[in-house]
């Protein structure tokens, strides 16, 4: 006569179908402190609804005279105060200049008659400032510019840094990095570089942490 | 004839004195038993002392506060009145404490241009002012290190310089909290002070920190630091707008973290240091937004992170410009 099986077996079937329901059980309920992290659905189009304000030159150059206004302030004179189409009408001494004028180039010379420290690799006056409309900028075909669209001239060379600020990464912002929430300011080239000098000066670093 | 004999260490014949009490025998072991048991006595009530101080800050309603995931609306707010009482009374100043919560859809992502940055640690100097940081160590979340231009070697590294900057031969690297996908902090913690919330930002619950100090040794970047001393910040100078796991003072012994300000960032707002910052080196945004500055960088610019082969997974980036 066949043995049974050992009576242990039905009893053990009754404990595997025990712990396979408390297994089960278990990984639907969860324990309390559910350490991962559900994947984020992926974010809806955020339609920008504030507006974006740039930090630009809103009036033409100008630069200081050696005179003060009526309120005490240093008068300054725009560049056709001075110049017509034609460069003439200077008038010497009408603006601060260049104490050390030991000019050897013809676009010093000009740099320091105007009192402007220039330093922008071989760039020189006329390249950037109109010959016919001195109160303007020009571009490299000849077309004049107002000094508040003078990005336009910056990203005719700098085409790289140009593109990297109409993505974002060039020139920093203050604001808010969800326009749906908030606005933002972004500079303009010339709010953070002297366009007459525009490599970044040195400078004196903050504290460093005491420890 | 020998008058009765009388015993030295009797004060009056008549009385009875102990042998075996101090009155009897005041000798040499008596007196340094004495003065050691009255030094051991002062040491231990001097030791014992600040257990005294911290007993009269201490309040039942602090004692038993549940950890901030087990709180609901009506606790929190109960929590973060106490919390605000009690900075206005150590502090004198008042302040707000939020709790603003992750936001759907959004995890937030970081990237540092190093052609940019100069080291001129105005990052630095705006967290330690945003987020309330002891003025007596000016303390920071972010360290930036000046490293020899050709490899990124922290150990040929300096975050103590203070000469002009930069320097031609140098490059800058700020470091913060990396926010990682897989933070060793949050591993290592005993008692799960420290979690990682839904848009990537690694947070810690000062209130249930025990200050034993494991994710500070488990960050390969540093970038926890422990508070040693109760913060000191004049009166004048706090922050009012703080957040619970964030930027408020923090209480002495626990440890804290950039985390991104997110008083700011969870209300749509740029964090500090990307507004501080003079060079535009800093990007900041949200990862899943696929129309973002940061996925812009991250699409079109040599960039990496810090200490990949360990597998954690930052949410800050390092990007050069060519």
């Amino acid at each position: 006569m066949a043995t049974r099986a050992a009576k242990t077996w039905p009893h053990g079937s009754v404990v595997t179908a025990a712990l396979l329901t408390a297994a089960v059980a278990l990984s639907t309920v969860g324990c309390e402190y559910d350490r991962s992290v559900a994947p984020p659905p992926p974010a809806k189009r955020r339609i920008a609804q504030y507006p974006v304000t740039y930090v630009r030159p809103t009036v033409p150059a100008s630069l200081p005279t050696k005179r003060r206004a009526f309120d005490g302030q240093v008068a300054r004179i725009a560049c056709s105060g001075c110049h017509d189409a034609a460069g003439a009408n200077v008038t010497a001494g009408e603006v601060d200049q260049n104490p050390a004028n030991t000019s050897e180039s013809q676009n010093e010379a000009g740099a320091d008659a105007h009192g402007v420290r220039l330093k922008h690799g071989d760039v020189t006056c006329l390249m950037c400032h109109s010959r016919t409309d001195r109160d303007a900028l020009t571009l490299a075909d000849g077309r004049t510019l107002e000094f508040a669209a003078a990005r336009r001239l910056c990203a005719q060379c700098h085409g790289p840094q140009h593109r990297d600020y109409l993505a974002g990464s060039h020139g920093g912002m203050n604001g808010h990095w969800d326009q749906s929430q908030g606005p933002r300011t972004r500079n303009d080239c010339t709010a953070c570089h002297d366009p007459h000098r525009p490599a970044w000066p040195m400078v004196t670093p903050l504290p460093a942490p005491r420890r | 004839m020998p008058g009765p004999q009388i015993d030295p260490h009797r004060d009056d014949p008549g009385e009875e004195i102990d042998p075996h009490s101090v009155a009897a025998r005041p000798d040499r072991r008596t007196f340094f038993k004495l003065a050691f048991a009255t030094l051991g006595a002062t040491a231990f009530a001097r030791a014992m002392a600040p257990l005294q101080a911290w007993t009269e800050t201490l309040d039942k309603a602090s004692f038993v506060q549940q950890h901030y995931r087990e709180l609901d609306k009506q606790q929190m707010a109960t929590v973060l009145t106490r919390l605000e009482a009690e900075t206005a009374r150590d502090y004198g100043a008042k302040v707000s404490i939020s709790d603003p919560k992750p936001q759907p859809g959004v995890k937030f992502g970081y990237a540092l241009n190093l052609s940019v940055c100069n080291g001129c640690r105005r990052c630095a100097e705006a967290c330690h002012e945003e987020n309330n940081h002891d003025r007596a160590s000016h303390q920071s979340w972010i360290r930036v290190f000046e490293l020899d231009k050709g490899s990124i070697d922290f150990e040929s590294g300096s975050t103590t310089y203070d000469h002009a900057v930069p320097q031609p031969d140098k490059f800058y690297m700020p470091v913060q909290c990396q926010q990682c996908d897989n933070p060793p902090c949050v591993d290592v913690c005993p008692v799960e002070a420290t979690w990682k919330q839904a848009d990537g930002v690694v947070v810690v619950d000062y209130n249930w920190c025990i200050g034993c100090r494991y994710c500070e040794a488990a960050c390969p970047y540093h970038a926890r630091r422990f508070n040693w001393t109760k913060p000191f910040v004049p009166a004048a100078e706090v922050n009012p707008n703080q957040s619970y796991l964030g930027g408020r003072i923090r209480p002495r012994g626990v440890v804290d973290k950039c985390h991104f300000c997110t008083h700011r960032t969870r209300v749509g707002r740029l964090p500090a240091c990307l507004e501080a910052c003079p060079t535009g080196a800093r990007v900041f945004g949200n990862l899943l937004d696929p129309d973002s500055e940061i996925r812009r960088v991250l699409a079109a610019k040599r960039t990496f992170v810090l200490k990949e082969e360990l597998g954690l997974k930052p949410s800050f980036f390092y990007f050069f410009d060519e």
